[in-house]
Parts: C-alpha cells; structure tokens; sequence
C-alpha cells in the first residue's frame, strides 16, 4: 500500500467515523483529501476499493439516508462502537496469563496475528506483562503448509480447493483444529453436500481459495458438529487386563466374566472408535491383555500375535 | 504482507503515541514488531491526517523534525482516534485459541480464564474458529503440581508407566508444565533418577506434597526427547507408514516399496509394545535384542489364547 493511499483511507475513516449523519458520496469527495483530485470515474472506483479495505479489516461502514422520507441520496458513515477496542481491565496476574498465550504459537500466521493483537491491547492502554517466570509452557506448532491459507479462509469464510487422495475437494471451512498434534480443517463439502473432517497432512494439492469473502454462513451449531472429532466408539469389546497397566483404552467398564482369567488380570468392557484399534492396544499390551470376545476379533489378536511371534 | 498491515498499524499507533507523550521512536518500533525507519514512516503519513476541513488545526500534529532530531514523538491533536482499533477477526481468533490453551494447562480457577472471559466479551468470541485440543487431567493434580512449583515444594508423584506393571512412584521436583501435540507433561528432576523426566499428566494417578522444599536446579531442557541418546530404526511396510507420522521421529526413508523410520527410544518396553502393534508389518529391527523381546512376548500372549485343557 502506497504512503498516498494509507493517507486517503485514514483521513476517509476519520471522516466517516466523526460524523453523526450519513455522507453522501458527494461530502465525502469535497472532504476527504486524497478524493479532491480525483476525476469522476476514478473516484467512483478508489471509493469502492477504499471501503473494501476497511471492511477487510473488519470495519463495518454502515450504509443509510438522513431523511426517512424523501428519497435521499444514500450516505455512508462508521459507528464508533463498531470500530473501537472497548477499555478492558485486566489485572496484573491476568496480564502474565496474556503474555504466556502470546507465546503459544510457533513459527505460523497465528504468531504475526497474535503480534497484532497485543499491539491494539498495548494501544489501548493493556500491556501483557512477560516478567514472571512462567510454570506453564504451552506450545502449539503448525508444520502443515496449507495452514495459513486455510486460516484466512475461515476467518474471512472464503471457499477452497485442494487436493485430498488425489481428487479435488470443494470446501466451505469453518474451523481449524488440532488433535495430538495434528492439524484437521472441518466444513461443508460441497461434492458431498455434508459437513467433513480433512487431515491436513493428507492434502495432495495445496489448498487454494476460491471467490469472495464473506461467501457463506458458518452454522451456529459447527462447535457442537466438530466433537465428532473426539473419538467415537464404535467397537466394543471385553477384554482381560492386568490390573494398574497404563494402556490407552480410554473409559474401561468392570463386567462379570464367566470364563477363567489368568491371576492378575480383570475383566473389562472397553471402547474404541474401530475394531481393528482394539484389536492393535490387545497386542501392544502382550500377555497383559486378553481379548475374550467377541469371537472374531479374538481371532484377529491371534493372527496379529502370530506375526509377531516366533 | 497484507495490504492492510500499515493501515492496521496507523489506527493504532495514533491512540498509542497520544497517550505517551515524548515516547522514544525504538520503543515505539519493539512494541509494533517493525523498524524505526517504518515508524517515521508511518508518522509521515499521519501528519497530513485528521478531521476532514483541510485547515491546519484539523490535522494531527507531530513535528518530524523534532522526532528525527531527538528520537521521541509528541503526537496530539488526535482525540478523533482515542481508541485503537478493534481486535481484527484473525487476531482475536489467534489470541483467544492460545489463552484458551493457557487455561486448558493452567487450570480454570486462576487468572487465565478470568483473562480469557474479558477478552472474550470484549471482542466477541463468535464461533471459535481455531481450536487445539487437549487430551484431558485431572484438574486437581494440576493445581497441585501448581501450588507446589511456585512454593518450591518437592512433590510424591504416582503413575503408570506405558508398559509395565502396576504403578510407580516417584519425589520430584517439580518445575514446568509443558503442552507438547495435545498432551500437557510434567517437567520435574527425579530425585531417584537424578535427572530431568517428563511424565504425562494423563497417567498420573496422584501428587502428594512432602514436607520438603527444594532449591532450583536451573531450566530443565527444552528438547523432547533430550535425555535420550538410544535409538531405533525399524523397516516397515508401506501400509504401516502412519507409524512415522504419528510418533516423534528422527530419520524417515523409502527403502523400496518400505519405509525405513528411526526413532528416539523413551523406553524399552515403548519399542517392543510398538513392535506388537505392527504386527507383521515390521520387515526389519536395527537392534535384534529388542526384535527378541518382542517375540517372546507374543508368545507368552499367545499362550492366553490357547484351548483351555478340558
């Protein structure tokens, strides 16, 4: 952005923010420096780039007519509550907390937008205090190329394309979240015409976007809809476990056993999101863990085993 | 760099200078990330900013010779842009994931999350867009382990240990709590190891404050792995290859239609559980002693599954 034009699009927000009634495009052209020059056409044009940038930056410019009625010449103005960060009090244990999330991202356009952040807090009067030593360290890295452009996407909600097992997918993202480190981009797939989970890792074609922003909806219920991400379980199994063994079976449930278990071991029903997962934490534990039922997947540990084994 | 950057900045740094009168222009360069010679720039701009009208009372003032001759900035006349500009939707979705995180390991009865929910309310949480999750702990122990890092306070910590049987304990020193791909650690010396440790905080079962305090040993190290010098490098089949995505790594090749993955070892029995998990996917093990447990340990395994005698 050119000194010039930075010049025009602060002296075209003042303008419009220190105004109580709507100005017309006519005021705006006669006040605001920058637009005096301008001849009809390109004035028409740098006007409506101008308020694109302000809305890009998340400043709403409020469209109206003074007079309700006689069909007035539409008029553009900025509502100051809209634009100002409000006066927040944070203590000084609060301002620690603060400086110790301006360490969490690592190396990614969630650093510099975090940066950004605290500079608006700082001007407002807030400084997040990084002097005391911190007992928390709390890290989050992005490795995933594809991130920022995805994060864009979402937050200005523009559609995207990428490649994912060598097809093109259409997405409408929504949120980007990370599990055990892993980075997944949840949305509306447009093929599909359902809401689906990407893992960013298993992207084929990088990530481009696709049209304008502010191009649809996020449902209010996306939050809700993203915990299918938490694992669900669908396999069920009982299974013999020696007791206080670390495993990663997650909620285990105590159950009667009719049959004879090894001293030692105790008798679960456990959970996890696929059966050949279960049949896989089985094995990890050894002769720690006994598969008891069901029958099939009993077989499938012995196979397992057997590849194992000598 | 985004086309609004400097305009982000300027609506910032008005409300910042006008309320430090006489602030020197490095100061000024740290708390907005860029240079002085930006910053004059930027000044340069906003001299011929302010109300709409033209007349010289109407334009911000600060004399750039003075803050090139000196190095400080007296900006005023700038009570139209007292506030700063409101957090942008990429930084409160930045800031707010992070803090979110900061709670999540902190604990939810401190500072962070009262932080957090002012932040929240004073910039809209909307629809999280970014989100990391964090596998669960008890909040109890954490705001032990908490209680006794401030106070220097030797804890007894009891847990399980991957593999093995039953639970451990341990007296630690307890230094930092550390969020690495979703899992929060504990970092703390071992007193019986006589070195620095890293235990999960999902497979504590209990933390015990002693009698004792401990003087501080200086940072524990940063690294992941850092007291571990063993390694293993296991050839696998294609179709195992999430092995390498899905464990620290640090050495990855194609060998063939095979993958050859290495491994830092945390400890023997994680490398032979790993070795039961992949089943007759593993093609090769660099260190045979370990391919030995792991078959003796499926067919100790295996001996659970055979016919019960009649």
């Amino acid at each position: 952005m050119t000194q010039r034009k930075s010049e025009r699009l602060v002296n075209l927000l003042i303008a419009l923010l220190s105004t109580r009634r709507f100005l017309t495009r006519h005021e705006l052209r006669r006040i605001v420096e920058g637009y005096r020059d301008s001849a009809d056409a390109a004035f028409e044009r740098q006007f409506e780039r101008d308020k694109e940038e302000l809305r890009a930056l998340g400043i709403e410019v409020e469209t109206g007519s003074n007079d309700r009625f006689f069909e007035d010449e539409e008029g553009y103005r900025i509502n100051r509550a809209d634009f100002e960060l409000p006066e927040i009090a944070f203590t000084s244990a609060e301002l620690s907390a603060l400086a110790l999330a301006g360490q969490v991202w690592q190396d990614s356009v969630a650093a510099d937008h975090t940066a950004q952040a605290f500079e608006a807090l700082k001007a407002g009067g807030a400084a997040p205090d990084p002097s005391l030593v911190p007992t928390v360290r709390p890290q989050v890295s992005v490795s995933e190329p594809d991130f920022d452009v995805l994060y864009d996407a979402v937050v200005r909600r523009v559609e995207v394309e990428f490649g994912y097992g060598g097809e093109t997918r259409r997405l409408q993202p929504w949120q980007l979240l990370q599990r055990r480190g892993r980075w997944y981009v949840f949305g509306l797939d447009l093929e599909r015409q359902a809401d689906r989970f990407f893992k960013l890792t298993r992207f084929t074609a990088p990530a481009k976007q696709r049209g304008k922003a502010g191009a649809y909806q996020v449902p209010a219920d996306a939050n809700m809809l993203a915990q299918r991400l938490e694992p669900v379980n669908d396999a069920v199994a009982v299974v013999a476990l020696r007791t206080g063994i670390a495993h990663n079976f997650g909620e285990t449930e105590p159950v009667e056993w009719d049959g004879v278990v090894p001293d030692g071991l105790a008798v679960y029903r456990v959970g996890l999101a696929t059966a050949a997962a279960i049949v896989t934490e089985v094995a990890a534990a050894g002769p720690d863990a006994i598969l008891l039922a069901p029958e099939d997947l009993r077989a499938q540990v012995v196979e397992h085993l057997r590849g194992v084994a000598s | 760099m985004r086309s609004g950057t400097q305009l982000t900045r300027l609506l910032r740094l008005v409300p910042f200078l006008s309320t430090r009168p006489g602030v020197e222009v490095s100061s000024v360069a740290k708390a907005f990330g860029v240079t002085e010679a930006q910053i004059i720039r930027d000044l340069e701009v906003l001299q011929f900013c302010g109300l709409p009208g033209g007349y010289v009372d109407d334009l911000f003032d600060v004399d750039l010779e003075s803050v090139r001759d000196e190095g400080r900035i007296d900006f005023r006349n700038a009570e139209v842009l007292s506030r700063p500009l409101r957090l942008r939707p990429e930084e409160a979705a930045s800031l707010l994931a992070a803090l979110r995180l900061v709670v999540d390991l902190a604990g939810d009865s401190d500072a962070a999350s009262s932080a957090y929910a002012k932040l929240s309310a004073a910039v809209g949480s909307g629809n999280e867009r970014l989100k990391v999750s964090v596998v669960p702990s008890d909040p109890g122990h954490r705001a032990a382990l908490t209680e006794a890092m401030s106070g220097s306070v030797v804890v007894r910590l009891t847990y399980h240990r991957p593999g093995t049987d039953g639970e451990s304990n341990a007296d630690v020193e307890p230094v930092r709590l550390r969020l690495v791909d979703g899992y929060s650690y504990l970092d703390a010396w071992s007193r019986p190891r006589q070195a620095w440790r890293s235990y999960r905080l999902d497979r504590i079962t209990a933390v015990t404050p002693l009698e004792e305090t401990f003087t501080t040993r200086g940072d524990p190290p940063t690294g992941w792995f850092d007291d571990v010098a063993e390694q293993l490098t296991i050839t696998v089949r294609r179709e195992a290859g999430w092995v390498a995505e899905y464990y620290p790594t640090t050495h990855v090749e194609a060998e063939g239609g095979n993958l050859s993955v290495t491994f830092p070892v945390a400890s023997r029995e994680w490398t032979v559980a790993l070795l039961l998990r992949l089943g007759d996917a593993v093609v090769a093990v660099s260190d045979p002693e370990v391919a030995e447990a792991a078959r003796a340990r499926a067919d100790e395994a295996l001996f659970n599954y055979q016919p019960a005698v009649e």
